[in-house]
């Protein structure tokens, strides 16, 4: 009876070794997915949908200093904006606002500096091809279209033609809001 | 003070703030009334303040983006906004005697359809009237003309920008015209929320909201419009003019006043929005029932 109940000591402390490296293991795993979900979208059911494939942004190739000195502009997340519109289905929801203020912070040194305009441009041109809610890609289309023609006579910048390439490639929602905006 | 007593000021010292760049026009009396007993001051206050800004709107006329805010407003000044809104929205309220947390605006015309249905489909001898606290008095909604709007804590937020409330309130004007009395069908599919079953003519009584369809970011959620020339054309039109037209804007006024067009635009079905795109919209129906 004692060796029978050592024995199933000697057991129980292994299953419970087991889970416990199994728990942490799996659990982290969770972790890390959960995080790659949050800094996408959550997707509503478990069913994670495949992406259509993105072209590169010209940021994808920049150094790591130029990286540091990339505009962000806080893309509005599609959760965030389904949760205010909910909240208060008549109101603007406050994401689109706040991503308004951070494109306002932008475009006047934007219109003043070629330098800035040109981290401006990249940084809409990033939102226009990644962003998750179609308004946003939209409003961001519709100001490198301001930009594009506040710099129309500096051809080095090549903006026009980013412009014109982006266009092609707008989905058919963005392009009817874009339409709407002209 | 509490925090939201400060929100509330810093909402208000914001707004005047923001309107002090914008072209003034002398301060006029409204015709709208603003419940003066329910609603906090600090929303009184810059209910007024937002009326007088709207009357010092100024847009560049002449331009194709002045067209169908003219055929709305009647015009391309602020009086003419301020005239529209003053038809339509005689009562300025709280909902629930003091504005409830989080609520945004409401116009309670809608409720008309309520009555009509029980008056003329259910013929009922005795149609109950949905009636609302006004100061120390009742109002009560037996017409959509009587422009009965709420607003609550959200208005005064200091986030909710200066031209979502100035969108809000033409979008809460259009829900007190009704051009037609809806036939016993659409009437009967509104009690039933079978919106989607009610036809182009009955959704423009009111101008109720849909369902927002498949795929739109807030599917399901009576917060889109499925005919032309309602609620959020109304205000896509008027915030799309701000950001082309407005004179004397900043940057991140006219910025606001992109975002809150483009979300308009984005709540209005497929079709609607074709026909709005390839001028096929017609003209809109400014008339209503009393």
């Amino acid at each position: 009876m004692k060796r029978d109940f050592s024995r199933f000591s000697l057991f129980a402390a292994f299953a419970a070794l087991v889970f416990f490296a199994c728990y942490r293991f799996g659990f982290k795993i969770g972790f890390q997915h959960g995080l790659n979900i949050a800094q996408n979208e959550v997707p509503e059911t478990n069913h994670v949908p495949t992406l259509p494939s993105v072209p590169p942004s010209p940021s994808a190739s920049l150094t790591e200093a130029e990286k540091e000195d990339e505009i962000d502009l806080g893309l509005p997340s599609l959760h965030t904006y389904r949760e205010q519109g909910t909240e208060n289905p008549h109101q603007t929801p406050r994401v689109l606002i706040d991503f308004a203020h951070a494109i306002a912070d932008h475009m006047e040194a934007a219109q003043n500096s070629k330098d800035e305009a040109k981290k401006l441009f990249s940084a809409l041109e990033d939102c226009v091809q990644t962003a998750a809610l179609p308004q946003a890609r939209a409003i961001c289309y519709v100001n490198e279209g301001r930009l594009t023609n506040e710099w129309r006579e500096d051809q080095t910048l090549g903006f026009d033609t980013r412009y014109d390439k982006l266009r092609q490639e707008l989905p058919e929602d963005v392009e009817r809001l874009v339409q709407a905006l002209e | 003070m509490t925090e939201s007593m400060s929100q509330r000021l810093s909402a208000l010292a914001l707004s005047i703030l923001i309107t002090s760049f914008l072209p003034h026009a002398p301060a006029f009396a409204s015709e709208i009334a603003i419940d003066q007993t329910l609603l906090p001051v600090a929303t009184q206050d810059l209910l007024r303040n937002d009326f007088e800004v709207i009357r010092g709107i100024s847009v560049e006329d002449g331009g194709k983006y002045s067209e169908p805010f003219t055929q709305i407003f009647g015009g391309t000044s602020g009086e003419d906004v301020m005239r529209y809104l003053e038809e339509r929205i005689h009562y300025m309220g709280a909902d629930s005697g003091g504005g409830d947390k989080g609520i945004y605006a409401a116009n309670y015309s809608p409720v008309f359809l309520t009555y009509i249905y029980s008056r003329d489909v259910r013929q009922s001898k005795n149609p109950k009237v949905t009636k609302m606290k006004f100061e120390d008095t009742t109002v009560a909604i037996d017409s959509p003309r009587t422009g009965f709007v709420v607003v609550g804590d959200a208005y005064t937020w200091p986030e909710t920008s200066w031209i979502d409330r100035l969108d809000t309130l033409v979008h809460e004007a259009r829900h007190s015209d009704c051009a037609t009395i809806p036939d016993a069908d659409d009437l009967t599919a509104y009690q039933k929320s079978q919106y989607l079953n009610i036809s182009m003519e009955g959704r423009t009584c009111t101008h109720i909201h849909m369902p927002c369809p498949k795929g739109h970011p807030l599917a399901g959620e009576l917060a889109c419009d499925g005919h032309d020339w309602g609620a959020y054309t109304v205000g896509y039109v008027f915030s799309k003019t701000m950001y082309r037209s407005c004179v004397g804007c900043t940057e991140k006024q006219k910025q606001e006043a992109l975002v809150t067009a483009t979300d308009d635009f984005s709540r209005l079905f497929k079709d609607v929005q074709d026909r709005w795109l390839s001028g096929n919209a017609g003209t809109p129906d400014m008339r209503s029932v009393r």
